[in-house]
């Protein structure tokens, strides 16, 4: 479906000790892991560092410790990667087109936005006024934005937030197509999207507690002591879900 | 031959020539010795007839002055006259309108009275005596409508400058002036002693600029008057000007200490007038007031009669900043000054109009007046302006191309800007820069730069003016 | 394409009013037609000549002190993220004021006036930059240090004007913009640093498009943000030091052209940057113009002017069509 992104090797992301310092509150700490292409997942509680790890991977963040992506330090790999936050508000009278156009600055060969956003089926969008799209819209308006930059490394910050069902599962597929040639980092809050990548991370409190393949990390015991809260484990045909006992 | 004519007859006839030459001689000598005596005569009776005439022309001027004399002694006669019925009025005194009458007619009388001393020059002794008396007289009844008014006139309702009605509970012992027009009108009217507060800016007469470095005015500001200082002075009255803000608001901010706020109108020529009579009434100076008025408004008058002689008023324009370029517009003293000897361009705009250099091109001014704002504007300044917008054609400007720019300094700028009696100063500055034929002077003969140091405007005056309109004048320069 | 269409409209409307400008004054009104032809082929006489060519330089200036606070409206718009921030925002202007006053109390000759106005507003730019930069030098700190420093200034700028006293409380009017001082000189000097600004601008706008989409996406990019605001600020901050200084504080321009760019053609920066351009000379060539219909002579402050003007205009096109009620 997206043919046009072949990048034979997809980047590695490495990443040891790294640690977040804010106004003397401490944010990420001592954070290592590494990647080697395909789809990363982090799950969490709120203000875990999610965010603040994708930052740093952004390169919008100082950190002590050692990020590279492709080799690269964050902010030298800036051209390789594409950043979409969780919300964004842009001015009230900028459309989609200006949108997709401010995206691609400092891209060696950029993709052409406008195909990106045909190959959603979202061409009736141009012309919009990008404030009075739908969530889906906003999300999948900026996904293509990014996606035209024709990075090597994608970070979404909670990409399925204030999705209905219906645009939640044409993202989850998107971006599964999308992380077979780009390496994808990603921030969720439903164990269920966590188990759609090839790895996950469960962080708690800046802390990193658990790495590894979805199944085995992001397990029962592990988020009910990082949340919290009671889950239990559902079967539902051959896929085990953890649902929260209310 | 005849017998007998012998020798004889040839002597007789020689003796008869002789005694025919004899006789003529005697005619000639006789003749010229008649002649002479004749023409000595003639001369004598010529002579004489020359020293009568003398006699008849001095008898002439005798009797011209006698005339005169007589033509003043007949107005001294009046002015004795009235002086003697204001005596009169002065004991059916009812009311103060009775005595802003007296008041004013005797301003008139001591105003008259100088202006006669002038013109009998006579070494008449009993003259000058009985004029010495009139105006002891004058002066004693100046006392005695003061003593008056310090009973009658107070406390006293004015109508001040704008338009409040202030009532002024007795005569003011203590004044506080605002500003440098108020502070020369209480001059002028002779009140200056009662000063015990002065903003920053007055600084005439010299004995207020001393005073104040002595610390003995205390400085109560200008734009913004301080009003702890002000009460601590404790004054009876306080006069500030109409066209100030702040003065305006402080009426409402001393009313509660009790201290009454009088405000001088400030924007025509008129109020010049307007505001002696207001100062006099207030500070119950009213013979001053009236002396000062009257003198005031015959220099003014005797201005306009010297200008209208002249046989054209030039365009004017008067410039008092040049980045940005401001005139005199109309509805301001200092138009209606110009006004009197010539034609204001910018008459038609209001107060002090913006212009750009192009109107200045349009409206071709003649003659340009720049207020030099104590030395920073300078003549130098709107020329080079006018020429870097506009080029050469700056000089199709009149002013610019005859170099008739005259730039106001020192005291002659200070009276043209504040409205006071002073300004009549200016008024004759002005008349004698735009008219100098008047005066038997020379275009070139009037400098660039118009102050008491580079034209002497008294003097200019004393060889045509009564002597005094020019002590008067001379009052705006201090002496 | 309707941007174009608007564009296109704007040049248009510009051209014509620099026709006016040239045709109309205190001097004398020509038509259109013998303006042009005394400028370029010195028809007419040497008084006319004169006269044009004034006026030439003055459209100049107007045009100039259009396009610069535009641009620097728009800039500011831009890097603060606030639609409602305005060049003067950085205290420039009762900065330059306060220098340009503080100048003419010793009585000093006029370049140093200007001189004053210019160092005066960058001396408060570098200030709101030193305060700003204890807090990080955010886009906030950036609003909240310079409206307090704008504040701070213009109380201290009333006490000067009360200290100046009668006679040169004439000079303050100056304080409500003019372009009737603007003779070849300063109209260059206007031109060179106004262009020179839109240049530094112009290299920028990679970076500044890319700003669109917030800092955080931005810097993601690789743009520089703490360097683009300070490098932008400082050229907004010197651009209106020098417009200040020489024609004086000329409000609302700086915050309406943008925005009427950005209701016409859209967010896209560089449509936004020819927008702005334009309707900024549009703006203050236009008031200039009105100053001289109206005025008959008298030279009126332009800030009245380019508000009454500007207002209803941006009103007007915020409310109508497709954007009603979406404010």
């Amino acid at each position: 479906m997206l043919g046009g992104f072949s990048n034979s090797n997809p980047c590695d992301i490495r990443v040891e000790g790294v640690t977040v310092e804010v106004e003397g509150r401490v944010i990420l700490s001592g954070v290592s892991f590494k990647i080697e292409g395909g789809l990363v997942a982090f799950i969490g509680p709120n203000g875990a560092g999610k965010t603040t790890l994708l930052r740093v991977l952004a390169g919008i963040i100082d950190y002590s410790g050692v990020v590279s992506l492709c080799g690269l330090d964050p902010r030298r790999a800036r051209r390789l990667t594409a950043y979409v936050p969780a919300y964004l508000q842009v001015d009230p009278y900028a459309k989609v087109e200006d949108v997709l156009e401010a995206y691609l600055h400092n891209v060696r060969n950029p993709g052409d936005p406008l195909e990106i956003l045909k190959l959603f089926g979202l061409e009736r969008l141009r012309g919009r006024r990008f404030n009075s799209l739908s969530s889906g819209e906003h999300k999948l308006v900026l996904l293509a934005g990014a996606l035209a930059r024709n990075p090597r490394v994608l970070l979404l910050d909670e990409p399925f937030s204030h999705l209905d069902i219906a645009n939640q599962v044409k993202v989850a597929r998107l971006i599964r197509e999308v992380s077979r040639s780009i390496t994808t980092v990603i921030t969720v809050h439903e164990p269920l999207y966590a188990s759609i990548a090839d790895l996950a991370g469960v962080m708690s409190s800046g802390r990193l507690v658990a790495f590894g393949k979805p199944g085995e990390v992001v397990s029962r015991k592990t988020l009910v002591e990082v949340y919290g809260v009671e889950m239990e484990e559902v079967m539902v045909g051959s896929r085990l879900l953890l649902v929260p006992s209310l | 031959m005849k017998p007998g004519y012998g020798v004889q007859g040839m002597m007789r006839e020689r003796l008869t020539l002789l005694g025919f030459v004899a006789v003529i001689l005697v005619f000639i000598v006789g003749f010229s010795t008649l002649y002479q005596a004749i023409s000595g005569l003639r001369g004598e009776v010529s002579s004489l007839s020359r020293s009568v005439e003398e006699q008849g022309r001095a008898i002439e001027g005798l009797r011209s002055q006698v005339v005169a004399q007589g033509e003043a002694l007949k107005d001294l006669d009046l002015v004795k006259r009235r002086i003697s019925s204001i005596e009169e009025s002065l004991r059916q005194v009812a009311s103060v309108r009775d005595l802003e009458r007296i008041a004013e007619e005797l301003g008139r009388a001591s105003a008259e009275l100088k202006l006669l001393s002038s013109r009998l020059a006579l070494a008449n002794e009993s003259l000058r005596a009985s004029i010495r008396e009139l105006m002891s007289t004058v002066d004693s009844l100046s006392r005695r409508v003061e003593a008056l008014a310090e009973q009658m006139l107070f406390p006293v309702t004015v109508t001040d400058g704008v338009g409040d009605k202030v009532v002024v509970l007795r005569k003011p012992s203590k004044l506080v002036s605002l500003a440098p027009s108020v502070t020369e009108t209480l001059y002028y009217i002779g009140a200056l002693e009662l000063l015990v507060g002065v903003d920053e800016w007055s600084d005439f007469p010299a004995i207020v600029k001393e005073r104040r470095d002595r610390g003995e005015l205390a400085v109560v500001g200008f734009w913004s008057p301080r009003v702890e200082v002000i009460v601590g002075l404790k004054p009876d009255l306080v006069i500030g000007v109409a066209s100030v803000p702040s003065h305006r608001a402080l009426k409402s901010i001393l009313a509660p200490y009790g201290i009454p706020v009088v405000l001088l109108p400030d924007f025509k020529l008129s109020d010049v007038e307007e505001s002696i009579l207001i100062a006099g009434r207030v500070t119950g100076r009213l013979v001053e007031a009236y002396e000062t008025l009257y003198k005031f408004k015959l220099a003014v008058n005797y201005a306009t009669l010297l200008a209208s002689k002249a046989e054209y008023k030039p365009k004017v324009a008067t410039v008092v900043w040049v980045r940005p370029l401001f005139v005199v517009g109309g509805g301001t003293w200092e138009h209606d000054i110009v006004e009197v000897v010539g034609v204001n361009v910018y008459g038609d705009m209001m107060l002090w109009p913006q212009v750009s250099p192009e109107s200045l091109l349009a409206r071709a001014p003649e003659v340009i007046i720049v207020t030099s704002s104590h030395g920073v504007v300078s003549a130098e300044d709107l020329v080079n302006f006018l020429v870097e917008a506009l080029g050469d054609a700056a000089y199709r400007i009149p002013a610019l191309r005859d170099g008739r720019i005259y730039v106001l300094s020192g005291a002659y700028e200070d009276s043209f800007v504040r409205p006071s009696p002073r300004t009549i100063l200016s008024l004759y500055v002005l008349l004698i820069a735009l008219h100098p034929q008047l005066f038997d002077l020379a275009i070139t003969a009037i400098p660039q730069k118009l102050s008491p140091e580079t034209l002497d405007v008294v003097g200019v005056l004393s060889k045509i003016a009564p002597d005094p309109l020019v002590a008067f004048l001379k009052v705006g320069l201090g002496g | 394409m309707r941007h174009l269409l608007y564009l296109l409209s704007f040049l248009a409307l510009y051209i014509v009013l620099l026709l006016l400008s040239l045709s109309i004054g205190a001097y004398r009104v020509y038509t259109p037609f013998e303006a042009i032809t005394i400028l370029l082929w010195g028809d007419g006489s040497h008084v006319d000549r004169a006269v044009v060519e004034l006026r030439l330089w003055r459209s100049i200036a107007a045009t100039m002190v259009g396009v610069g606070l535009a641009v620097s409206g728009l800039i500011i718009q831009r890097l603060l993220g606030n639609p409602m921030a305005d060049p003067y925002i950085l205290g420039v202007s009762p900065g330059a004021a306060l220098g340009y006053l503080s100048a003419l109390a010793p009585g000093l000759g006029y370049p140093v006036w200007y001189l004053a106005a210019f160092l005066g507003g960058l001396i408060a730019y570098v200030t709101v930059i030193s305060i700003a930069s204890i807090a990080g030098l955010t886009s906030l700190a950036l609003i909240v240090v310079g409206v307090a420093l704008s504040y701070a200034l213009s109380s201290l700028l009333v006490i000067a004007i009360f200290l100046l006293g009668p006679q040169l409380g004439l000079a303050t009017v100056w304080l409500f913009g003019t372009v009737a001082y603007t003779p070849k000189t300063e109209s260059i000097l206007l031109s060179v640093a106004v262009l020179a600004g839109l240049i530094l601008v112009a290299v920028n706008r990679g970076a500044l498009t890319a700003l669109l989409l917030g800092e955080e996406v931005s810097k993601a990019m690789g743009v520089n943000v703490e360097a683009l605001r300070l490098s932008m600020t400082a050229i907004v901050a010197f651009t209106v030091s020098l417009i200040t200084a020489v024609s004086g504080p000329v409000g609302f321009v700086g915050l309406t052209a943008p925005w009427i760019a950005r209701v016409t053609v859209g967010a896209s920066f560089n449509r936004l940057l020819v927008a702005s351009t334009i309707i900024g000379a549009i703006l203050v060539l236009g008031s200039d113009v009105v100053v001289r219909v109206v005025g008959g002579g008298r030279e009126l402050p332009l800030t009245a002017i380019t508000s009454l003007v500007g207002a209803p205009l941006l009103l007007y096109l915020s409310v109508r069509g497709r954007y009603a009620g979406r404010l």
